[in-house]
Parts: C-alpha cells; sequence; structure tokens
C-alpha cells in the first residue's frame, strides 16, 4: 500500500506528488522518501517521590522532508510557479491508505498547513536522468486536519419538559429545539457556530445552547437582553486560531463579547470533544432561524 | 506603525467655548491656541507602559532623526487610528528614540488653590469651588480654569474642550460623586490630584486629539465608570488572568475632627454593603480595624455634615488589588475599546460541568469586580499585559505611588 501526497495552493490549484507513472509532469512530481508524518511532544515533569507527573506538553514542529524528482528545470519551475514566492502557505494532503484520489469531490483528507523552507537545486542525477531536489516543509500546526460543516434549519417542538438527560437549562413545552448530532473523529476541536435570523420582523431573544457529549455537559448563552434581529447571524468561533464572537450585519461586523453570560459555568466557547457530539440549540418559539456548525477535525498521527 | 507629534501655534483669534455641567448654568472658556504638525515618521519599534497612577516612560524607536522636542503632544497612528497619544518628555537623535509619558503629564504642573482664591477671576479660576463639590462636574472646570479663560498665563495655555459623564445631581440634590476639598496648601499640584481622585473616587480623565477645520483641541473627558463594565472571561485562548495582590480595605474607621478645635465630633464605621454608620456593634462592620482621621469644616454652607467627610473617607477605597490579564494583541477577542477608569467584571476561572452539576444563579464569589488601570506592551511580543486595581507590585512603581502620597500629606 503506497499513501497518496499531494500539495494545495491558496487558489485550490492541486500537484500530485504520487502519480501514476513517474515520467507524468502535467501538475505532478515525484516525491521520494517521505518522513516526517507523525509527531513529536517536549514534555516537562514534576517528579514527587518516585514518580512522575506530566506538567507540560508542548508540540513539536515535525519538518517533512523528502526528494522531488523533477524531469528537467522547466518542470521544476512548473512547480515554483504553483508554490508561487515560496512564502505562500500549502497545504500538505497525506492520505496513508492510499484510496483518495486527491481529487476527490466526496473524500475528507487530512492535511496540514505548511511552509517550504529548504528546497535544494542540484544537478541532473546521473543514473535516473532526473533533478533531484531535497525539499524540507514546516508544518504550522502539529495536528492532521480535516474541514467538516453541518448546517440545520429544521426544529422540533418539544412537548414534554424535563425529559433530556442533562440537568439544565430546562427545557419547555412549544419551545423549538434544533439538534445536530457531530461525530468528531479526531481530537478535541473548536468550532464554528453561526446563527441566523431569517425570520422577518421577530427577534430572536437570548442565544443559549448546549453541547453534551458523554457525561460532559458545555453551555453557552449570548445576546442575554439583547437578542438577535431579524437578518443578522451571531457568529461564535472558538478555533485556538481564529477565535471570535461577532453579530454580522449584512457586510459590517459589530464585537460582542461583552454581551455573552458571565457565569464561570458557561464555557460560551463551545468545542467538540472526541466522539459522539449532540448540540442542543434553545431557539425559543421562532422557527425562522439557521444555524451551521463547522470544524476541523485534528489528529496527532494517521 | 507611524508617530506624529504636534506643537501649539497662537490662532489669529481666540474663541469661547461654553460649557453647560449638568444641571447647571452654561460657562464660557477661551482657547488661544491650536495644534499644528510638528514631526513625524516611521516607527521601527515600541514599548509602551501607558499608567494612570504612575508616571512611566513609553518609548519608540524611530527610523530616523526626528525634529520633535520634549512638552510636545504625540499620537503613535496605526491602521485603525491613534494607537496611543502621550507628551514628549525627551528625545534622542543618536539613539533615534522618543520617550513619552501619558497625557496626564499635561497637568504635571502647580495651580493656585482654588479653594484659596475662591472666585477671582484676576488669578486666572473662574469656578467657584466648595468645601463639598462634584468631583465629575467641578472637576472639569476647575481644569477648564486652569488650562483656558481669559486670564490663563499664556505660557500654560492648551486649547481643550470639556466632556463629562457620571456627575450632576440626584434628585435629592445631593451629588452623584460628591468630594470633600481638605487640600489646605497655598498651591496643589494637578496631576497629583487628579490621580488621588481617582484613587480616592475612581474619577479618571481621559484625553482625546480633535481635529477640526482651521483648529485643533484636546479633549477632556472627566468621567466615573464604575456601573455596568465590561466582562473580562478566561475562556479565551491565550489569556493569562493573574491575581498578585489583594489588600484589604484602606481604612475602616473614621473619626471626624473639628477643623478648628480638633475636638471629636464622631466615629464612622464602615459597612460591607459600603455605608457607614456610628453604631459601633454593627454586626455588618468590615475588619480589621484601620483608621483614618479627617477633619469638617463645621462652618461651611455646602450642606456637608461629619457623616459626608466620613463617607468621603471610607466608600472609596475599593479595587485594591493587582490583576493582570495577558492577552494576544491579534485576537479577535481583544477588548479594543477599553479605556482608562473602565469598570470591569473579571471571570478567572470557568467551571467544568458534567451531567450532575446543575446550573446556578449565584457566582459572585467566583468573580472579580475591578478598574482597568493600565496597559504594557511591547511591539517585539503580540501579549499585551492590561492592568486592573489600584495596587502596584513593580518596585519603582510602588516606590512612585508613595513618594506622591508624601507629597500629598
Amino acid at each position: 500500500m503506497r499513501p497518496t501526497i499531494w500539495f494545495k495552493n491558496k487558489a485550490g490549484d492541486i500537484w500530485n506528488l504520487r502519480p501514476d507513472k513517474i515520467t507524468d509532469t502535467f501538475n505532478c512530481s515525484f516525491f521520494y522518501a517521505l518522513d516526517g508524518t507523525g509527531f513529536e511532544s517536549k514534555l516537562a515533569f514534576a517528579r514527587i517521590k518516585n514518580d512522575f507527573v506530566v506538567t507540560e506538553e508542548q508540540p513539536q514542529q515535525v519538518p517533512i522532508t523528502g526528494t522531488m524528482y523533477f524531469r528537467n528545470p522547466e518542470h521544476l519551475k512548473r512547480f515554483s510557479e504553483f508554490v508561487g514566492d515560496y512564502t505562500q502557505e500549502l497545504q500538505f494532503f497525506y492520505d496513508p491508505t492510499g484510496r483518495i484520489d486527491p481529487r476527490s469531490q466526496i473524500d475528507r483528507p487530512w492535511y496540514k498547513w505548511v511552509r517550504i523552507n529548504k528546497m535544494t537545486s542540484g544537478e541532473q542525477d546521473a543514473k535516473t536522468g532526473y533533478w533531484l531536489c531535497k525539499i524540507t516543509c514546516t508544518p504550522l500546526s502539529a495536528m492532521w486536519r480535516r474541514d467538516t460543516t453541518i448546517a440545520s434549519t429544521v426544529s422540533q417542538v418539544i412537548g414534554d419538559p424535563h425529559v433530556y438527560q442533562f440537568v439544565y437549562p430546562y427545557f419547555y413545552q412549544s419551545e423549538r429545539k434544533l439538534y445536530l448530532d457531530i461525530l468528531n473523529e479526531g481530537e478535541r476541536i473548536g468550532c464554528r457556530v453561526e446563527i441566523k435570523n431569517i425570520k422577518t420582523g421577530e427577534s430572536l431573544k437570548t442565544l443559549e445552547w448546549v453541547c453534551s457529549s458523554g457525561k460532559s455537559r458545555q453551555y453557552a448563552k449570548w445576546l442575554e437582553g439583547i437578542g438577535l434581529a431579524p437578518g443578522r447571524t451571531l457568529v461564535i468561533d472558538s478555533t485556538q486560531s481564529d477565535q471570535e464572537a461577532t453579530v454580522q450585519y449584512g457586510d459590517n461586523t459589530d464585537d460582542v463579547q461583552d454581551h455573552q453570560e458571565p457565569s464561570p459555568q458557561y464555557i460560551n466557547f463551545v468545542e467538540l470533544l472526541p466522539g459522539n457530539n449532540q448540540i442542543v440549540f434553545n431557539l425559543g418559539t421562532i422557527e425562522g432561524v439557521e444555524v451551521k456548525v463547522s470544524y476541523t477535525e485534528q489528529v496527532r498521527v494517521l | 506603525m507611524q508617530y506624529r507629534t504636534y506643537k501649539l501655534q497662537q490662532l489669529p483669534e481666540p474663541y469661547t467655548w461654553t460649557y453647560t455641567p449638568s444641571g447647571g448654568e452654561p460657562k464660557s472658556f477661551c482657547n488661544y491656541d491650536t495644534l499644528v504638525y510638528a514631526s513625524g515618521g516611521a516607527i521601527a519599534s515600541n514599548v509602551i507602559d501607558n499608567d494612570y497612577l504612575v508616571s512611566n516612560n513609553s518609548t519608540i524607536n524611530i527610523s530616523r532623526p526626528t525634529k520633535a522636542v520634549a512638552g510636545q503632544i504625540i499620537a503613535l497612528i496605526d491602521d485603525t487610528g491613534a494607537y496611543d497619544i502621550g507628551v514628549v518628555t525627551s528625545v534622542d537623535n543618536t539613539k533615534l528614540q522618543i520617550f513619552y509619558k501619558s497625557m496626564l503629564e499635561l497637568c504635571n504642573d502647580n495651580m493656585l488653590n482654588p479653594m484659596r482664591v475662591a472666585i477671582n477671576e484676576n488669578e486666572g479660576t473662574k469656578t467657584e469651588v466648595k468645601y463639598l463639590y462634584d468631583a465629575v462636574e467641578d472637576t472639569a472646570q476647575i481644569l477648564a480654569s486652569f488650562f483656558a479663560v481669559a486670564a490663563t498665563d499664556k505660557y500654560r495655555r492648551l486649547p481643550i474642550r470639556l466632556r463629562t459623564s457620571g456627575g450632576g445631581t440626584k434628585t435629592d440634590g445631593s451629588y452623584n460623586v460628591p468630594a470633600i476639598w481638605s487640600y489646605k496648601d497655598n498651591s496643589i499640584n494637578v496631576r497629583d490630584w487628579l490621580v488621588e481622585l481617582f484613587n480616592t473616587h475612581n474619577v479618571v480623565v481621559q484625553f482625546r486629539l480633535i481635529f477640526e477645520v482651521g483648529r485643533a483641541y484636546i479633549e477632556l473627558y472627566v468621567s466615573r465608570n464604575t456601573t455596568g463594565g465590561r466582562l473580562l472571561k478566561n475562556n479565551v485562548h491565550s489569556m493569562r488572568i493573574t491575581h498578585a495582590e489583594d489588600s484589604s480595605a484602606k481604612a475602616t474607621v473614621c473619626m471626624v475632627l473639628d477643623q478648628s478645635t480638633k475636638q471629636l465630633i464622631a466615629t464612622y464605621y464602615l459597612q460591607i454593603d459600603n455605608t457607614v454608620t456610628t453604631n459601633p456593634n454593627s454586626n455588618t462592620r468590615v475588619q480589621p480595624y484601620k483608621l483614618i482621621t479627617a477633619e469638617l469644616d463645621q462652618e461651611n454652607d455646602d450642606g456637608a455634615t461629619a457623616k459626608t467627610v466620613a463617607e468621603d473617607n471610607l466608600l472609596y477605597g475599593d479595587y485594591n488589588h493587582y490583576i493582570s490579564v495577558v492577552i494576544d494583541r491579534n485576537s479577535a477577542m481583544y477588548p479594543k475599546n477599553l479605556n482608562i477608569g473602565d469598570a470591569v467584571l473579571i471571570v478567572p476561572e470557568l467551571q467544568e460541568m458534567t451531567d450532575e452539576d446543575a446550573l446556578t444563579d449565584n457566582y459572585d464569589d467566583k468573580v472579580m469586580h475591578s478598574i482597568y488601570t493600565g496597559r504594557k506592551e511591547d511591539s517585539e511580543s503580540s501579549q499585551v499585559t492590561l492592568i486592573f486595581g489600584k495596587i502596584r507590585l513593580n518596585y519603582t512603581d510602588i516606590i512612585q505611588l508613595q513618594q506622591h502620597k508624601l507629597v500629598r500629606s
């Protein structure tokens, strides 16, 4: 079994690194001796008598290295044009099973954002006749990631109060609920919740949701006393690098971080735990609400 | 980021402006000058130490020699507008550095004790300072009288305008922010007085540069903003909240003496609901016993009583702590519009919840009420330290605070 690997630039173009034939040169070139797809962590310990307790874990950037085979200098030049000016970030996709085709629109392959920080440009190899270039990519994340979006506008009227497995908040009769079931196959990760009020003329009052996973409960409550006017979208993103809390008014945005529930029991930036997660949105009595949850699964090693 | 410095330039004709205090009569003041561009350029790096309580220098490293000189007003400008403003304290064109302090440095000058001169336009004062005064409205007018009346010395004039919030009177006629004017010296340092007013009454003066067609001025915004407030919750990635120091109330018992005879008039005790009582056996008294003495001018006709004086000394000694919040400047959750003096609610830790935990409404013991008093940052790092509370930990900061107190006493 041979893994498939490929680069994707920000324009969405693909450069296949494991073409069917080594002689193929159109948007592809052979990548040999792949290394650095695993992970490494630096651990700090505290010693308690004869035992050691991990006090800090620092994930390390493991460089992805290998050798690229170019048929001629023009082939290498085309790769440089694909990359841009080598200050651009690329997505490095890796499928260890080798089953996913780089151009597949259905599969969700894993990737890391990388920067190419070293590339040799030597002479033609006398044995193979190819130009062999050693390449080093520095990953911008220790995790392999893949994107997922789940959207729903379907809500249900709840008939019986107090029927759900979590203790609070109690959901009473005639309140509309919107359920999203998410299977997170990776590690704990943030997600982006977008709630749009598409009902004409009626504001959505307090926005509340709870994310259940096993015994864990994460509560969120936003805009209490202010509400969400028609046409507006509340965006709560708990992703590490893109954390935000805004209300979008068409093109403009407004900072709303003051309008979150202050109670320490409300995490407000809900994250998805490994395994099954169910997010239940309490939408009061309004039907016209569009909820979208998007997230990026992440794992350390594939 | 870039910098601009501005100097004063006399207008062809002075112009008068009026200020109407909350519930009072309009008063006229006069601006002789405007602010004009003096120098500017690119900033290579900067270290900002903007602290309302202590007078520390901020530093910018520039790329070319500058024509800026000490005393000019400096503005650091980024894509979003003025990032920081201050007063240039020194310029080193050899090392390509400009040092500046916060705008409060404009007030680092002595003024005649306004109580001494009462109403005396010849000495540059138009505001009658009362024994019991409005710590917001009267403070604003004292500042305007110091900088912008017809009789102000031409080397002390500043083009200013006023804006206030939180002052005025209640329906019963008492001030929203009452203060006792206890200074008896002939002169008083304006900056020291303002810092003390912040310490004792949470009244803050903020500065803003306003550019209009043909003229520019400095807007002084005098306010007390301790209701409501911003929320800083420890659910922002990379945020670190450190509650490093906490002290009890500065005073819990106030003995009020007669100003002339020094006889004890009454003893008041601070209670936990931030009121005072004369009952020493009240079971809501704040501990421990910390005595402060205060004098009452029994001949005042402003309505000040022994209780007013005791409240002035006991009620506002809050926020005696040091909380630092380190947050990434580039985070969308960075509180960009937080101003010095803003009240904040800080939630230092979140509670992990399970299906067995019930939500509760009462979480007062898990949050901290505080006040924003300073900011430290270095362009070399994206981490900004926001400082809350009235205590400082840095040794030189503590020395400065103690020195100011010595001067005031």
